[in-house]
């Protein structure tokens, strides 16, 4: 094939990289009309550059997820009332409820400025979905899990089949349903006849699928790693990931968190390049990463650096320069993401 | 126990050897295998043979250590393969020596595509990646895979993942390959291929290949070697001929010499009609019964079309089914066989056309009203089982269809003598469950009875069970419709055959007409006494018996 021809994509982990930034970006602002932007972007980026693909729903049904959030936030926030200050813009008739729910208020007065707040909380998260299901779309998830760092790599095979099991589910619903049919069962549903069967069916399967991979050397270790040091850089990732939770919480409760955070990483990185140092397992035609993703990296901590220097207020300049960090994968790509 | 076997001028090192191996399931407190000794060289093609349910499976994941590891059990003995010890080694640690291809392939594969498959096992062992590059273009060319590497493992057909699956394994180097009934599920032509192939893995790489397979008649022209495992205590181990001068499994071939007479065992066609055609000399076929063309119609389907999604599945079929005939549907995997039956119990939507079974469409029949229209065998059997124990089944059975107790339980007897009533159904071998599913089926007495491919795993004394159900159930008010790939069980049972390629009729006719016309699909008999239009070995016996 000509090389100069050849779709133009990105590295499944660059599409998550873009992702998870505008992720945050969007967890550092506050203002509508930069969320709209992120927004916008993410949906133009994904809906022009994703496959045919059955995760490349990924986008459409985190649209709907989103939405849906949306609307029940809003009419939750209309029904239950909150006594404050601001202008009332309509008044509902409030419910009287029993002494012992004496402290939720439903109807009353609806505020512009609650309903501004509530808004304005809700747009946050719907664009946080929006981000993370737009990258889901574009990477391919075996893609992913495949360039992940090998000592991931046996918990990115498992996971990944597992994720090949709601598919089966199905067939295996449709056939035990056929089956009854067949064996003149007239009753719509019966959990012994078809439950304890699919049961059955995922267990056999799942053996079945067990036997294989085992009988191709999934989990295989050479004799050269002596036993004491193999468990190092599980036990250094578990200290990292526990100390990164215990960071977050401390983050969520408005604590210091920094040198929790930094401990974490120290870890996780130390047990990930051990762990790594002392994997065996090869990998077949890895995907290169170019300077494509390289850039699109840049674009990506670009887009934080003006979230956070926007500083919730709206600047046209920095809106522009924001709009164009975030589509930079769409100038830098041609053509469909991997299938 | 050990055949003396005088074939082999050179005997290679062991590949594998067995010393005393004895493995009890203590749940269900069965002793699969006792005291068992035996050895393979390097570089055969061995056999694995025996009835259903005997332990051909279990041998063979015994070799890579998949039993007892994976399954438990208590062991004992010494199991080894060029030299290590299984009881030492887990099965991921021998993939570099012994490689296993399962019953069904297609419920083994990891990846989703055929170059992923490929390097799956190459990934774990960690090979570099260059040496990985270069097994993978060789394996796609010494299997024949090239051309389907890009391609999604659900869209290959049988043929094409039984192969995929053998690749995937052959990519790590092994020295031996286990096959659980590689051919069970193809269609003649890619059976031959599949086997051809393992042929000349032997042949051109000096690879150890086992395979378990009941269609003897496919396979014993390739193999150096047979294990004849007919029971726990009887593990019998020799060259061919030894072994099947008389065992009373035996394919159609060696059942026709020992009819003529003839003390040869021949093992191809070539050897048979060599060796034995000219006994059949003075003899005539007897005349096949032909339905009687005033029959009461059982089926009707006119102008069917069905499609899924752009494909189309059934194209412009017309077809009519009278009682007492014995229809075959033959055709290469993915013809549009399995669309056609399932068409009749109306599972499928039609984008046009109609059927009708006894003047009613069976798209509108439910429940006890269809099953006694139609019944129906699904290529998995299993799928119609649910009960926690083969008696629950029957209970059952004889609760949906109204029939009084203890009617089910009979018409699995006549199918089955010796069966436990208390095993669950999944522990049951694959002919054994595919007979409970035919005594739940037949308990109704339907119209018009459906197998979709019934001989899948079945041995040749479950097959003769199944011709003896066939033709108990045929009368004057019922008829018959198999698909098989297995032209000795259509020549067998079948008075007529109707061909399917692409989701059209191409053949319509006497089973004799279709059977002797194309090489893929005569059965052995035909091939040895051909011109003369014989098809099984029972009519051989008749017309000898009436000779006399």
């Amino acid at each position: 094939m000509n090389r100069v021809n050849e779709v133009r994509t990105l590295h499944p982990l660059a599409w998550w990289f873009w992702g998870i930034s505008l992720a945050i970006a969007t967890s550092r602002t506050a203002n509508v009309w930069l969320l709209a932007i992120i927004i916008t972007a993410t949906i133009v980026v994904t809906f022009a550059r994703r496959s045919n693909d059955p995760w490349a729903a990924a986008l459409t049904i985190g649209i709907k997820i989103a939405c849906v959030a949306l609307f029940i936030r809003m009419v939750i926030a209309i029904i239950f009332g909150v006594p404050g200050d601001g202008r009332v813009l309509f008044t509902l008739p409030r419910i009287r409820l029993p002494e012992w729910l004496a402290g939720i208020l439903l109807g009353g007065d609806v505020t512009s400025e609650r309903l501004n707040f509530v808004l304005m909380e809700s747009l946050t998260i719907f664009a946080l979905v929006i981000t993370l299901a737009g990258a889901s779309s574009l990477a391919n998830p075996k893609q992913t899990l495949r360039s992940l760092p090998g000592i991931l790599h046996e918990a990115g095979v498992a996971l990944i089949i597992s994720t090949t099991l709601i598919p089966h589910f199905a067939m295996s619903l449709k056939r035990i349903s056929q089956a009854r049919k067949l064996r003149g069962d007239e009753k719509r549903f019966s959990f012994k006849r078809s439950v304890i069967p699919l049961f059955e069916e995922s267990l056999e399967r799942a053996l079945i699928m067990a036997e294989s991979m085992e009988a191709r050397g999934y989990g295989h270790k050479p004799d050269a790693v002596a036993g004491g040091r193999k468990k190092a850089p599980t036990i250094l990732i578990l200290i990292g990931t526990g100390t990164l939770l215990f960071s977050l919480l401390q983050m969520l409760i408005g604590s210091r968190y920094a040198i929790t955070l930094a401990f974490s990483i120290f870890f996780l990185a130390c047990g990930l390049t051990l762990g790594n140092q002392m994997n065996t397992r090869s990998k077949y035609r890895p995907i290169p990463w170019r300077k494509e993703e390289l850039l699109v990296m840049v674009a990506s901590i670009g887009a934080i650096t003006l979230a956070i220097i926007a500083n919730f207020a709206f600047n046209p300049l920095i809106a522009g320069a924001l709009l164009l960090t975030c589509m930079a994968p769409l100038c830098v790509t041609s053509g469909k993401a991997r299938s | 126990m050990h055949g003396a076997s005088l074939r082999y001028i050179w005997q290679g090192p062991l590949m594998i050897s067995f010393e005393n191996v004895t493995l009890i399931y203590p749940y269900v407190q069965r002793t699969i295998f006792e005291n068992l000794s035996f050895d393979v060289p390097e570089g055969e093609f061995v056999l694995i043979m025996g009835d259903t349910g005997a332990g051909k499976s279990t041998l063979l994941r015994l070799m890579n250590g998949l039993v007892p590891h994976h399954t438990g059990g208590i062991f004992s003995g010494a199991i080894r393969i060029d030299g290590r010890d299984t009881a030492l080694q887990k099965p991921r640690d021998l993939v570099d020596l012994i490689a296993i291809v399962g019953q069904n392939p297609a419920l083994g594969f990891v990846t989703d595509t055929v170059e992923e498959e490929l390097v799956f096992g190459m990934e774990s062992l960690g090979i570099a990646p260059e040496v990985m590059r270069k097994r993978v273009e060789d394996t796609l060319d010494l299997l024949a895979l090239a051309p389907l590497r890009e391609r999604k493992l659900t869209s290959l057909s049988g043929g094409e993942q039984q192969r995929v699956a053998i690749a995937s394994v052959l990519t790590m180097n092994p020295k031996i390959l286990l096959l659980d009934e590689p051919t069970s599920a193809l269609d003649p032509i890619a059976a031959e291929e599949v086997l051809a192939t393992l042929s000349r893995l032997v042949h051109d790489l000096g690879l150890t290949v086992i395979i378990a397979e009941h269609k003897l008649e496919r396979v014993l022209q390739f193999v150096d070697r047979v294990i004849y495992v007919k029971d726990q205590q009887h593990v019998a181990i020799g060259a061919p001929e030894e072994i099947l001068k008389d065992s009373p499994l035996a394919p159609p071939i060696i059942q026709l010499s020992r009819a003529l007479k003839s003390d040869q065992v021949p093992m191809t066609v070539r050897d048979a009609r060599r060796s034995i055609s000219h006994l059949a000399q003075q003899i005539t076929p007897p005349v096949r019964l032909s339905a009687n063309p005033l029959a009461k119609e059982i089926l009707s389907i006119s102008d069917l079309t069905i499609r899924y999604g752009e494909k189309i599945a059934l194209r412009d079929v017309w077809l009519t089914v009278k009682a007492g005939e014995v229809l075959a549907v033959m055709g290469r995997n993915g013809a549009g066989k399995s669309t056609l039956l399932t068409s009749m119990i109306g599972l499928r939507e039609r984008a046009s056309g109609a059927i009708e079974v006894l003047g009613k469409d069976p798209h509108t029949l439910h429940g006890a009203d269809l099953i006694s229209h139609v019944g129906f065998v699904p290529q998995e059997a299993s799928d119609l089982l649910y009960g926690q124990s083969v008696l629950e089944e029957l209970r059952n059975s004889d609760r949906d269809s109204h029939v009084p107790p203890g009617t089910t339980e009979r018409a699995l007897f006549d199918l089955l003598p010796e069966i436990d009533l208390t095993v669950h159904p999944r522990d049951l071998s694959e002919g054994e469950r595919l007979c409970l599913v035919l005594a739940i089926v037949l308990a109704r007495k339907p119209a018009l009875l459906v197998l979709d491919e019934p001989t899948r795993g079945l041995d040749y004394q479950a097959k003769e069970r199944l011709v003896a159900a066939i033709g108990r159930m045929i009368s004057d008010s019922t008829a018959v419709i198999l698909a098989s790939h297995d032209v000795e069980i259509v020549a067998d049972v079948a008075t007529r055959v109707v061909v399917l390629a692409d989701g059209e009729i191409v053949a319509d006719g006497e089973v004799s007409d279709i059977l002797t016309s194309s090489p893929a699909f005569a059965p052995q008999v035909a091939k040895v006494l051909s011109p003369a239009r014989w098809l099984t070995v029972s009519e051989v016996l008749q017309s000898l018996g009436e000779n006399k």
